[in-house]
């Protein structure tokens, strides 16, 4: 066993280094740490960004959209307006306020308008007057704005309120977002007021913004994983001290327990372990006490082998009295073996040979084989009618030893009864016996296996093995074995299981 | 002669113990249970008792442990099924002057009983091993009768 377990720990040990680090739930807790913080980062970044354009769009749009309004209040209020800045501009340009031309009184409002404004740098006020452009707010136009591009023609030609984005190739205008307000005098439209706005610049700032975000992020990512190795190492300390503790815990010494600090899985863990090695240092101790107790049963026979052979003189008579007491005691010994391998296959799932009984029929053939085990007042209390499954000769076997421990512990003039009955869906049999009795302390202990009953002798049958043998029967029935006794007025054991053991999973096989 | 006590609860084994000491020229008495056996030790004037350690009534070792705390002094032969170390040492701490296991040859169980007689018997029953009547003399331990320059070796009975 401890060959085994340590070549299976050197082949652990063989495998290739990284191989062992990537199968370490560390590594494993800080690349998913790591792939869920790219997830975070592939995702938020792009978001980031659009989020990002969006403000200076609509930041943009906003201030197109002032600009249109200024420039409608101007209108509202200063075009009819007596001795306004509009009639002083006329003055300049014609010599006279009177004009009915309106296009001259618009060209007019438009130099006042455009010199009295002070725009961004990105952003242009251009006047289309009459169809054609007349007027910008700066001279250095980019080309796309010229009078001659698409861009400025199409606008000529509106006659109603616009709005919109132009992509722009060049990558040092990006777009030209605008709105075009058509001024209509006299439901006349005269001329065009344009406001346009190269986005280019705008976003450049928010493209460094956006890349001093990636900067930190990434950075931050990078720094987090320091302290995410350690987080997971020290999460994973607990687990690593009970995986060195239970290497500890040998075949050889079961007693060794987990030290359990806390709470939550960790401590779950240790807890669910020391109860595993509680059952596990039971079921050995168990073990060990059936192999040091079969041990102990047989070394009495042969001891009294030996040691008559030993002595056997020429006496014919004494030599045949040796021989009758070594058949005896081999006898013993082989009811014994029988005994043990009857509790050895109880264990197994093919122990019962599972098959439908006739109750009635059972119990009458029970009680007429028991009749045979010695003279007693022998009793057929009740015979249950029905049909139970089971297996006949297993039940057969629980019941005789059950008869003859009732024989061993009576006298010839007590009584001994044996019965059957069926109850809703469960079937009893026992066996009643005007007998000893049996101690309370006893009661506990007498289906172990091995157990005697304090003080008595090593018996004439069996070695303390009968009455779990019938527990084991019952067992593999589905079913169990109760005792109930009195000191002075006797003893009823009962086999009680169900009438079908397990459904019909194990009657098929 | 020497007196040997049996504390032992399988007949079996008590019968053929006490036949082969008889036969080699002890007087044995068997004690079936603790208490005759706390009993028969202390009051029964007995040189040597083979004991037992599984039998009804007391452990073995308590009972050994009982017999030297009342300062009794007789050899103590434990001779059991119980072959572990713990038991064995359990049993020379608490007084036993040796420990057989069983099953064992009887030949190995006389051997050990007259190591253990010889502190006290040598004193009181050296003149007993050889019983003499004229020219025909009867070794007890050998049981070798020399009658003359002849020796004629008897039977176990």
């Amino acid at each position: 066993m401890n060959t085994d377990r340590n070549s299976h720990q050197t082949q652990t040990n063989l495998l290739p280094r990284w191989q062992r680090f990537f199968g370490e739930a560390r590594t494993r807790i800080l690349i998913w740490y790591i792939l869920l913080m790219a997830f975070f980062v592939s995702v938020s970044i792009p978001a980031i960004r659009q989020r990002l354009f969006t403000l200076v769009q609509k930041r943009v749009e906003e201030e197109l959209s002032e600009e249109v309004t200024e420039f409608k209040e101007m209108l509202a209020q200063e075009y009819y307006a007596k001795n306004g800045a509009i009639e002083q501009r006329l003055k300049e340009k014609y010599g006279s306020v009177e004009t009915d031309l309106h296009r001259n009184k618009l060209t007019a409002m438009f130099d006042v308008y455009l010199s009295r404004k002070l725009t961004e740098d990105d952003t242009f006020l251009i006047a289309i007057v009459e169809g054609k452009f007349y007027k910008s707010s700066s001279k250095a136009l980019p080309k796309q704005l010229q009078p001659d591009s698409d861009l400025v023609k199409g606008w000529t030609q509106l006659s109603q309120f616009d709005r919109g984005e132009q992509k722009v190739s060049d990558s040092k205008v990006g777009s030209i977002l605008y709105i075009t307000e058509p001024v209509k005098i006299q439901g006349q439209t005269l001329g065009v007021f344009v406001v346009a706005h190269l986005t280019a610049g705008e976003r450049q700032e928010a493209l460094e913004a956006f890349k001093v975000v990636i900067e930190v992020t990434l950075v931050v990512l990078i720094l987090a994983i320091l302290p995410a190795w350690i987080a997971a190492g020290k999460l994973l300390a607990p687990l690593r001290a009970l995986t060195a503790t239970a290497r500890t815990i040998e075949e050889s010494d079961l007693s060794q327990r987990l030290v359990v600090e806390g709470q939550g899985e960790i401590a779950e863990l240790a807890n669910t372990f020391n109860e595993m090695m509680d059952r596990l240092e039971e079921a050995f101790a168990t073990q060990r006490n059936f192999i040091n107790d079969a041990g102990h049963e047989l070394r009495t026979p042969i001891t009294i082998v030996r040691g008559h052979l030993e002595l056997m003189g020429d006496d014919p008579d004494e030599q045949a009295e040796t021989m009758a007491l070594v058949m005896d005691e081999l006898d013993r010994m082989s009811r014994f073996v029988d005994d043990l391998v009857v509790l050895a296959k109880a264990e197994q799932s093919d122990f019962l040979q599972l098959e439908t009984v006739d109750i009635g029929a059972l119990t009458e053939e029970l009680f007429a084989k028991a009749k045979a085990l010695g003279n007693r007042n022998w009793q057929l209390d009740a015979v249950g009618k029905g049909r139970i499954v089971a297996d006949r000769q297993r039940i057969t076997q629980a019941m005789m030893n059950l008869a003859q421990n009732g024989v061993q512990h009576t006298a010839s003039d007590d009584s001994i009864a044996i019965g059957s009955a069926i109850t809703g869906n469960k079937v009893r049999f026992w066996v009643r016996d005007t007998g000893e009795g049996i101690t309370p302390i006893d009661q506990q202990r007498i289906f172990e296996r091995f157990a005697r009953a304090a003080n008595s002798r090593r018996r004439s049958e069996g070695a303390g093995l009968g009455l779990s043998i019938v527990k084991a029967i019952a067992e593999a029935h589905g079913g169990q074995v109760y005792v109930n006794s009195q000191l002075g007025t006797g003893s009823t054991f009962a086999v009680i299981m169900p009438i079908e053991p397990f459904e019909s999973k194990r009657y098929s096989s | 002669m020497s007196r040997i006590l049996i504390a032992e609860d399988e007949p079996r084994i008590a019968s053929f113990i006490q036949k082969g000491l008889r036969s080699h020229g002890f007087m044995t008495a068997v004690a079936a249970d603790a208490s005759d056996a706390l009993l028969m030790a202390i009051e029964g004037k007995f040189d040597l008792m083979i004991l037992d350690l599984g039998l009804p009534g007391k452990d073995g070792l308590q009972i050994l442990e009982e017999l030297r705390g009342q300062g009794e002094v007789l050899p103590i032969i434990i001779l059991t099924g119980r072959d572990d170390i713990q038991t064995k040492v359990a049993g020379f701490e608490g007084g036993a002057d040796d420990y057989l296991t069983k099953p064992f040859r009887f030949e190995e169980l006389l051997a050990r009983l007259r190591v253990r007689l010889r502190g006290t018997c040598e004193r009181t029953c050296a003149d007993e091993k050889v019983l003499k009547i004229g020219n025909i003399a009867l070794d007890l331990r050998t049981r070798k009768v020399k009658v003359g320059d002849r020796t004629i070796e008897l039977p176990a009975r």
